[in-house]
């Protein structure tokens, strides 16, 4: 699926590092990441809660309080440099160049003002020419857009009216009303049911195909990587652990990290119950970050490469004859492949 | 709606019938008599006779709460012969102490409390919740520090300290400002504003704190809300973030603490009028309680309930204005 | 006596008393305010001009609280008694105080202060020409007597009721007749209207304090088909130099000339100020606050003696107004009662006579608000007459006390008024009598049930403190209703001393029936000294004063000594 025309990257992330200093010490929610997403390509970015993926998109929007986080690296929007610009003006490019889809549609739209306000507000931001009627026109065209029936009606209800897919269908049409550039949707379907996520899911492809944007979803589920993206970035404590195709990361993954996420997605042909394995132990502290590799601790191979694991943190190096694929790992090559065959690859995951 | 209004309606007619039959009861059953109170010290038994008679005190209690309820709806006549009075609706009895029905008296007094307390409250609230705001966006700073410091301030001093304080220094002192009085705004505006600053700004000084707190706390949860997140997200200016935003979701109770502050306050800001010598309904109903003058003190207790009980309507109403998914029923 | 309302004020509104720095008073009471009410031969108007008065200007009276009744028939408290009388209506008689210190009793609507025969029996007036209402119609003697009739009526029970009770021969004035209301009379029993222009009074018994009587607000003209009975309190019809124009109960009334009164005819009043504007919304504190500042228009206030300045802000006052206060003797005395009844031996109670040490007292009670007193009268009263019968010198003589006690310890209970100030004497007294052997139990009773309890026959203190005030100045309206035995009844009495003795009640009903006001005046005077020195039925401790302010563009302003009130009648603006 990988876009093969060399367009150049639309969004592009250099050895981004995300600090906050908090009462206890400072906190490295991002240590050093760099991708880049081109328009009409979709990147996912996989990874625990407290991985930094929220963290690092929500530093490409500006979002975070210039007073507590510390940000150092570079953010390129459409050749625009984010890092060090002015509230202003990155507050110009929020909802019109770049936009972002959240989690709970519940909690992220306004309880107090109709789904159509809403839409209209983040309309006229951006066209303060438009007037009341040409936005709410907008709107009810957006809703249409997004499959919501009866958008003229539906327009005047408010978010608790709405299903829990309806409301995130408003949140895309909300965040998609001003034809952005970039769009970053943050688990925008761990919230609904099953049949619902798929619906959104092929919505967000239809979208894109529409409106030829870069799009970031973050997710901590491969299932959803595997139905939409065209790029997996894996992030572990912070830092990129795995990189590459999604051909690339989930049939040829080299982290054990990723091992161990593929091994927590239920098997679609076996016993659910039975073939997930989630990953012992319990993300890393990010005030009190493990020495060397960050996933040591939890890493049932760490050490068999002396004690580099403990010491070392791993970079993220090209893997051997997989263009365009990457691991932070110590543990060699083929040391790596031979694990993989031995113990994760006949588990079967059906992705 | 309707059914909103005729529900809670009830029930605020309800509320009401108890507090008047509670009032009625309570100072009709007072040891003193009234008659005699309301005649003097140099009285002859005839006197009092007359007066208990005038006020149908010779009557049994129920009949004399009967022909004040019925006073209230359609008006009445108070006493007998020549010197009867034709007590129109609505009438709240006859203060034989001033010679007037105690409508008029009501009447009178409830401007300068209006007056006092809606201008009172709309400062103390626009301060206080402008100072819970900013403390809020500025949290941990000199500021924030400041601004909470000058609000509890205000709500650690009594009335009775800072309203003379401010009266002795811009009165008496710098002579910037007349002695506090009120004239009715239909008459001179802007006499009405000069002769409630000092009671206005006392109120807002004293009654602040809470608001500010409320606020600063409402915001900084809300400020973490989602939906701020997604205001921000959608590239709103910050203001329109803070304001449309994080204190629209977080103004409920606000809205409920101001409300019954309000209820509370219309009922007569008792202290306030006497610091200022405002004859307001506190002022009227803690003169009439000092003279056991019963018809305006049962009047005024009755109309303290009427708006307690009239702002808590109000807020339940506005709930369901300020939050759609509050249902009125 | 001019109103117990009054007396609460003038306790409540002092407020807490502390040593403000003058305590120059030893024994020695106020000589030149002494001054005997004398009848006026003149009573023509107009007024003798006051120097350097002119028109114009607003006058403001700052009072405490409403009004309670400004209806003449009903008006029995000094600041409404005061207004009523100086500005808004004429009466038979009305005092003249030119501002010399002289005080005559002049016929006001009537020529005279009355022709008295049958041995004091039958009063006759006669009323001046052009006398008018503020519509322009005539005042008449029907009008009068209109007034007086309603004085009756049950429904308007608050005014003095001296005239009525003269006339009906009795204390109970209602038993044959109840005023002019549901069919009865217009004209009372004992009273003759035989034209417009004569009112005659036949009164069962010889007044001799007539002139006097005439003066009360009783004694005012109220047009029948003005009276709004008991409303006529909101608007009662002008006869004098002012009329109100707006009357907000409880915050303003507004007084503008009365373009009908005719100066020629009034002997006493001035029309100067074009406006008076009473304003009920003042606290003593706040009152005095504004005249000390002098702003506005606090330069063109004066306030009256229920705002006497509160202790907190008379330093201040002396320090910045000094020579804006006005201060003199009211006609009240204050005094410690016996209940005689059950303080029996004489000896102690003489002894006690001698162990109070006034000057202590009136430190406590606030030395600007008072005179040491030992008179049953006050220097204000005809027969007023100077003495102290049990001298214990400023600050008494406990040892005196100690052997007329015969060194014994008695045991006491003393009741006050749970005032700030009545506490304070209270523990005043249980210390400073403690020496004497006086073991002094202090009881407080409610501050508005004090003069109900204390006015109960079967009350068990032993002491109390009583005030009382002349309601003219004469003796008549002081000795009487304080120390008459047989007026005791079971509740409301004025003799709180329960005092019976045969000899008083005796002299009592002689000087009364005196129709020589000079005899009876002397009378009066012996009989006070009498009672003192062989009774000694209680301790006169102070004479009280009014000490208010007034702002610096106020001219003409006296100490009314009827009214013990700030006068108004020869009020200008600078």
């Amino acid at each position: 699926m990988t876009d093969t025309t060399e367009e150049e990257d639309f969004l592009r992330v250099d050895d981004l590092k995300v600090s906050f200093a908090t009462m206890d010490g400072t906190v490295r929610a991002v240590d050093g990441v760099s991708y880049g997403v081109r328009r009409g390509q979709t990147l996912g970015i996989v990874g625990e809660s407290g991985s930094g993926k929220s963290v690092s998109s929500m530093a490409i929007m500006g979002l975070h309080d210039a007073k507590r986080a510390e940000i150092t690296g570079s953010i390129t929007v459409g050749g625009r440099q984010i890092v060090g610009c002015p509230e202003e003006e990155v507050r110009k490019l929020r909802g019109q160049t770049m936009a972002m889809i959240f989690q709970d549609p519940l909690s992220a739209l306004h309880p107090y003002y109709t789904v159509g306000r809403q839409i209209v507000e983040a309309y006229r931001i951006h066209h303060p020419n438009a007037s009341k009627k040409e936005a709410r026109t907008r709107a009810i065209e957006m809703l249409d857009r997004v499959g919501i029936p009866r958008p003229d009606k539906r327009v005047d209800s408010y978010p608790h009216e709405f299903s829990g897919g309806m409301r995130q269908r408003a949140m895309i049409a909300m965040s998609l009303v001003n034809d952005p550039d970039l769009l970053i949707a943050d688990e925008p379907t761990t919230a609904l049911d099953v049949t619902v996520q798929a619906q959104i899911l092929d919505l967000l492809e239809d979208l894109q195909r529409e409106f030829h944007s870069a799009v970031i979803i973050i997710t901590h589920d491969l299932g959803v990587i595997s139905q939409i993206a065209d790029d997996v970035l894996v992030m572990y404590a912070g830092r990129a652990v795995e990189k590459g195709t999604v051909e690339q990361v989930l049939r040829r993954p080299q982290h054990p990290y990723t091992w161990g996420l593929l091994n927590s997605v239920p098997s679609l042909h076996g016993d659910a119950e039975a073939d997930l394995v989630p990953i012992k132990g319990s993300p890393p502290s990010l005030l009190n970050r493990p020495s060397g590799c960050a996933f040591h601790p939890r890493c049932p191979y760490a050490g068999q490469n002396g004690d580099r694991s403990f010491t070392d943190v791993p970079e993220l190096l090209p893997v051997l004859d997989d263009v365009g694929h990457s691991v932070a790992c110590h543990l060699p090559a083929d040391r790596r492949r031979e694990i993989y065959q031995r113990d994760i690859a006949e588990a079967g995951v059906a992705l | 709606m309707a059914r909103f209004i005729l529900r809670r309606g009830s029930l605020a007619l309800l509320t009401l019938f108890g507090v008047s039959v509670l009032t009625f009861f309570m100072f009709f059953a007072v040891p003193t008599s009234p008659a005699e109170l309301q005649c003097g010290r140099d009285c002859r038994p005839a006197q009092v006779q007359n007066i208990e008679r005038q006020l149908g005190l010779d009557q049994p209690l129920w009949t004399q709460y009967g022909q004040y309820m019925k006073g209230i709806v359609v008006g009445r006549t108070i006493g007998q012969g020549d010197t009867a009075i034709k007590c129109e609706a609505p009438c709240l009895g006859w203060s034989f102490r001033s010679s007037e029905a105690v409508s008029s008296i009501v009447g009178r007094a409830l401007p300068v409390t209006i007056s006092i307390v809606l201008g009172g409250a709309a400062m103390w609230a626009l301060l206080g919740v402008s100072l819970g705001f900013i403390s809020a966006l500025r949290r941990g700073t000199w500021i924030d520090r400041s601004a909470i410091g000058f609000s509890l301030a205000g709500a650690s001093l009594q009335i009775y300290f800072v309203g003379l304080l401010l009266q002795v220094l811009f009165v008496y002192t710098l002579k910037w400002l007349p002695t506090p009085t009120y004239t009715s705004p239909f008459e001179s505006f802007g006499d009405w504003i000069v002769g409630m600053i000092l009671p206005w700004t006392t109120l807002a000084f004293l009654n602040s704190a809470i608001y500010a707190r409320l606020t600063r706390a409402q915001m900084l949860e809300t400020l973490s809300e989602d939906f701020v997140r997604t205001a921000r997200a959608k590239g709103l200016p910050s203001r329109q973030v803070y304001l449309r935003h994080a204190l629209r979701a977080g103004i409920t109770p606000i809205v409920t603490i101001f409300g019954l502050d309000l209820g509370v306050s219309l009922g007569g800001a008792v202290i306030t009028e006497n610091v200022f010598g405002m004859p307001g309904v506190g002022f009227t109903a803690a003169e009439a309680a000092r003279q056991l003058n019963l018809p305006v003190v049962m009047a005024t207790v009755l109309l303290a309930a009427f708006f307690i009980v009239l702002t808590n309507v109000i807020v339940d109403w506005l709930y369901a204005y300020i939050d759609p998914r509050v249902r009125l029923g | 006596m001019l109103s117990v309302g009054i007396l609460a004020v003038a306790l409540a509104a002092a407020g807490c008393s502390k040593n403000t720095g003058e305590d120059t008073n030893s024994g020695e009471t106020t000589k030149a305010e002494t001054q005997t009410a004398t009848l006026a031969e003149n009573s023509d108007g107009p007024a003798p001009e006051v120097s350097g008065a002119k028109k114009g200007g607003t006058v403001t009276l700052y009072t405490s609280g409403d009004f309670e009744h400004l209806d003449p028939q009903q008006n029995y408290v000094v600041p409404s008694q005061t207004t009523g009388s100086n500005l808004l209506y004429r009466t038979l008689t009305q005092y003249r105080e030119n501002g010399d210190g002289k005080l005559e009793v002049v016929g006001d609507l009537a020529t005279n202060t009355g022709e008295e025969s049958n041995g004091g029996k039958t009063w006759k007036y006669t009323l001046k020409d052009g006398l008018k209402y503020e519509d322009g119609s005539a005042i008449t003697a029907q009008d009068v007597a209109y007034g007086i009739a309603r004085s009756f009526s049950p429904d308007l029970p608050n005014g003095p009721h001296y005239i009525q009770q003269w006339l009906a021969g009795s204390a109970d004035y209602n038993a044959k007749y109840k005023g002019p209301y549901n069919g009865g009379a217009k004209v009372p029993p004992n009273v003759q209207v035989p034209d417009a222009k004569t009112i005659i009074f036949n009164f069962p018994e010889a007044h001799a304090d007539t002139p006097f009587a005439m003066a009360l607000p009783t004694a005012s003209p109220v047009p029948p088909a003005r009276d709004t009975k008991i409303q006529y309190d909101n608007r009662p019809f002008s006869s004098g130099p002012y009329k109100i124009q707006t009357y907000n109960r409880t915050q303003k009334m507004v007084l503008v000339r009365n373009e009908n009164w005719d100066p020629k005819t009034d002997p006493i009043r001035h029309d100067y100020p074009d406006q008076y504007v009473v304003d009920f919304t003042r606290t003593a504190e706040q009152a005095s606050e504004l005249l000390i500042s002098d702003a506005g228009a606090a330069q063109t206030a004066l306030t009256f003696q229920d705002m006497t300045i509160p202790a907190s802000v008379y330093p201040k006052a002396v320090a910045q107004a000094k020579d804006r206060i006005l201060t003199g003797p009211t006609q009240y005395v204050w005094q410690i009662n016996f209940n005689t009844q059950r303080v029996t031996d004489l000896k102690l109670r003489q002894a006690l006579n001698y162990a109070i040490d006034r000057q202590g007292l009136l430190k406590v009670w606030g030395s600007y608000a008072g005179e040491p007193g030992s008179t049953l009268l006050s220097p204000t009263t005809s027969g007023y007459e100077k003495y102290n019968a049990y001298d214990g010198g400023p600050t008494g003589n406990i040892e005196k006390a100690k052997e007329l006690l015969g060194n014994k310890t008695v045991k006491l209970t003393y009741a006050y008024r749970n005032t700030e100030r009545n506490q304070a004497i209270a523990a005043f007294l249980r210390s400073s009598l403690k020496p004497a052997g006086v073991d002094l139990t202090i009881q407080p009773v409610d501050e508005d049930q004090y003069y109900t309890v204390i006015g109960k026959k079967n009350n068990q203190f032993d002491m109390y403190m009583y005030g009382w005030g002349s309601d003219w100045p004469g003796a008549g309206t002081v000795i009487p209703p304080l120390w008459d035995g047989k007026r005791i009844t079971p509740e409301g009495n004025n003799n709180t001393a329960y005092l019976n003795d045969p000899k008083t009640n005796e002299e009592i009903v002689r000087i009364l029936g005196l129709s020589d006001l000079t005899e009876a005046d002397k009378a009066w005077g012996a009989l006070d000294k009498d009672i003192m020195t062989r009774l000694a039925p209680t301790i006169p401790v102070i004479y009280d004063k009014q000490t208010t302010l007034y702002g610096s563009k106020i001219g003409g302003i006296y100490l009314s000594k009827p009214y013990g009130n700030s006068g108004l009648n020869n009020l200008y603006v600078k």
